[in-house]
């Protein structure tokens, strides 16, 4: 009897603790992700097409919905569900869901998911062919399926109709921990699509020793090849800025990158093991491309606008943008021509506004920067579109809901 | 027997009881809202102390943990607050890293470790009063003085610098 009574006692002393540890294992990282997940999905993709419709890509309820606007985002058509079956999809901060339209009216759609485990997602992808009625089964761009980090893409389709893809990819990184050997950061891996995003070439590496958590840039140069910029860990942990051009040797597979093919960017020898979420942006007029950036380094601090004719070999003098007092964050460029803009954030204690700048000949010369549109809570990371010669802002705000406001400077 | 299964039963409530009291003996998230910042430095008027900025979204931040459970371990008059970025739904996350780095004891000690977690959507704001100049990234580590005097460093910290600031050596 007393020894049952023992039985019992340690069955229940077991029970006890078992308890606890379930207790403390329902509180685990996943469940902290979904619910981060869970949260407002502030940022959202936008573009332009040929006739001047204005298409825009939401995250709702696990959905990307697709809508677009004959009136320049005062209204917009009943959204349509890019993927048949929700996922988490991330989209805030430095992630939006990225969309294009072809001037035949095919649209491509790239996005994030978020996977269980923190840190962990894939690049997702879907297009339509009959002007966003409906979408191709969406499917996962990253060849390797872990569940590590495939995130922060970026999307760019050139005149000849190819689609690319670049991201933040993790594996290098974990087999290098597997086999013992050191590795700083993470890579930065690539994919084309010939047949108008019916199928890409297996992903290629474009770089290893990347941050984690800033964003892609990618824009379309003046010979239909795409060019990415990223934060990249130089030398020991200086996270300056690398680009690359990705020509199609490369994406096909006919070539592996090599060392050679990360180009410096900046040079502002920000020396730090954090983790600052902040990516570049780039543009193109001809073969002179426009870059903005964050860096916070020993040269340089702030946000900066610069351009280069060279691919990237010099660069014009750094142009430091926005209020230094202000917290100036998230610069973007757009190009129309001669005509460069660049809008960035800044918050004065009270109040998040955007602020841009113009330039007429080529980023040589910049007018007086004005404030393109304030919000007094949370909002996206700008955005800049085109229709035609007028460049527009896209933003999304908690308060104010989302604008679409034309980039005019003040007096003009 | 009777007696024997009461006492046996009295002793699994005694038992429960104390594992419930040992979670419960964590300290509190104080949430970090519109002037909450200059509270702390006022309620810290005088003394030497370190503000960690952290997140459990940063991949960086856990190797800070990992230095300021040493040092508070070690140094028992040594005062920190700690403020996560997170939103206060990510209570129940915050709360397993403090634990796994054992920065969230209640238990009285010379020097305060205090915990506070950003209640606000508007993130900027806080960050403002906080700093005009940190840009958001993490760690974001401030080194605050007697007399006021902060200097704020980003990125991981080194383990034997902080130690010499902690001992008063720098």
């Amino acid at each position: 009897m007393i020894v049952r009574l023992f039985g019992f006692l340690f069955a229940a002393m077991f029970a006890v603790a078992a308890m606890a540890a379930e207790e403390h294992t329902r509180h685990d990282m996943s469940a902290m992700w979904k619910k981060s997940m869970a949260r407002q999905q502030l940022s959202v993709g936008a573009i332009f097409d040929a006739h001047g419709m204005l298409w825009r890509a939401e995250v709702r309820d696990g959905f990307i919905k697709v809508s677009y606007s004959a009136d320049t985002g005062e209204t917009f058509s009943e959204p349509v569900n890019a993927n048949p079956v929700p996922e988490a999809i991330s989209a805030n901060g430095e992630t939006r869901p990225k969309i294009y339209v072809t001037a035949s009216g095919a649209l491509y759609l790239a996005w994030t998911q978020s996977l269980e485990v923190p840190f962990a997602g894939n690049v997702r992808f879907t297009h339509s062919e009959d002007g966003g009625r409906t979408f191709s089964m969406p499917v996962t761009i990253n060849n390797n399926h872990d569940p590590i980090t495939h995130r922060f893409e970026a999307m760019g389709v050139n005149a000849k109709g190819q689609v690319f893809l670049a991201w933040l990819d993790k594996r290098e990184a974990v087999l290098a921990k597997l086999q013992g050997r050191p590795f700083s950061g993470i890579s930065v891996y690539a994919a084309m699509s010939d047949d108008e995003g019916k199928s890409f070439h297996p992903d290629v590496k474009v770089a290893d020793h990347t941050c984690e958590c800033c964003r892609i840039a990618m824009a379309i140069d003046g010979s239909d090849t795409p060019v990415i910029a990223w934060r990249h860990i130089f030398g020991n942990n200086v996270r300056d800025h690398g680009m690359a051009r990705l020509d199609n040797d490369l994406l096909t597979g006919k070539r592996k990158a090599s060392e050679a093919d990360v180009q410096r960017a900046t040079d502002d020898e920000w020396e730090v093991a954090a983790c600052p979420h902040h990516g570049p942006s780039l543009a193109f007029s001809g073969e002179v491309m426009h870059m903005t950036w964050f860096d916070n380094g020993r040269v340089r601090s702030g946000i900066f606008y610069a351009h280069t004719a060279d691919g990237g070999m010099h660069f014009s003098t750094p142009l430091a943008l926005g209020n230094a007092d202000r917290q100036p964050s998230h610069p973007v460029v757009l190009s129309i021509g001669q005509d460069v803009y660049v809008a960035w954030k800044e918050f004065d204690g009270e109040t998040s506004s955007i602020q841009a700048m113009h330039s007429t000949n080529g980023g040589k010369e910049w007018g007086k920067a004005w404030q393109v549109a304030s919000t007094r809570d949370d909002a996206e990371h700008p955005l800049l579109l085109e229709k035609g010669t007028q460049a527009y802002l896209s933003w999304n705000t908690l308060l104010d809901g989302y604008r679409v406001i034309p980039l005019q400077e003040s007096g003009k | 027997m009777k007696r024997w299964l009461a006492c046996l039963l009295l002793m699994l409530l005694a038992l429960a009881q104390s594992a419930i009291a040992q979670t419960s003996n964590t300290q509190a998230l104080h949430t970090l809202q519109r002037g909450s910042y200059r509270q702390i430095l006022a309620a810290h008027q005088g003394k030497r102390f370190i503000v960690a900025m952290w997140s459990v979204n940063c991949t960086h931040c856990s190797a800070d943990l990992e230095i300021f459970h040493k040092l508070a371990a070690k140094y028992p008059a040594f005062s920190l607050v700690m403020i996560s970025t997170d939103s206060p739904d990510l209570q129940p996350e915050i709360s397993v890293m403090l634990e796994k780095y054992k920065l969230n004891n209640a238990t009285p000690r010379q020097g305060s470790i205090e915990q506070w977690v950003f209640a606000d959507t508007f993130s900027e704001r806080l960050r403002f009063e906080i700093d005009p100049h940190w840009y958001g990234e993490l760690p974001r580590t401030y080194f605050i003085e007697g007399n006021g005097k902060v200097r704020g460093v980003s990125g991981v910290l080194e383990e034997a610098a902080i130690e010499h600031w902690v001992k008063g050596e720098e």
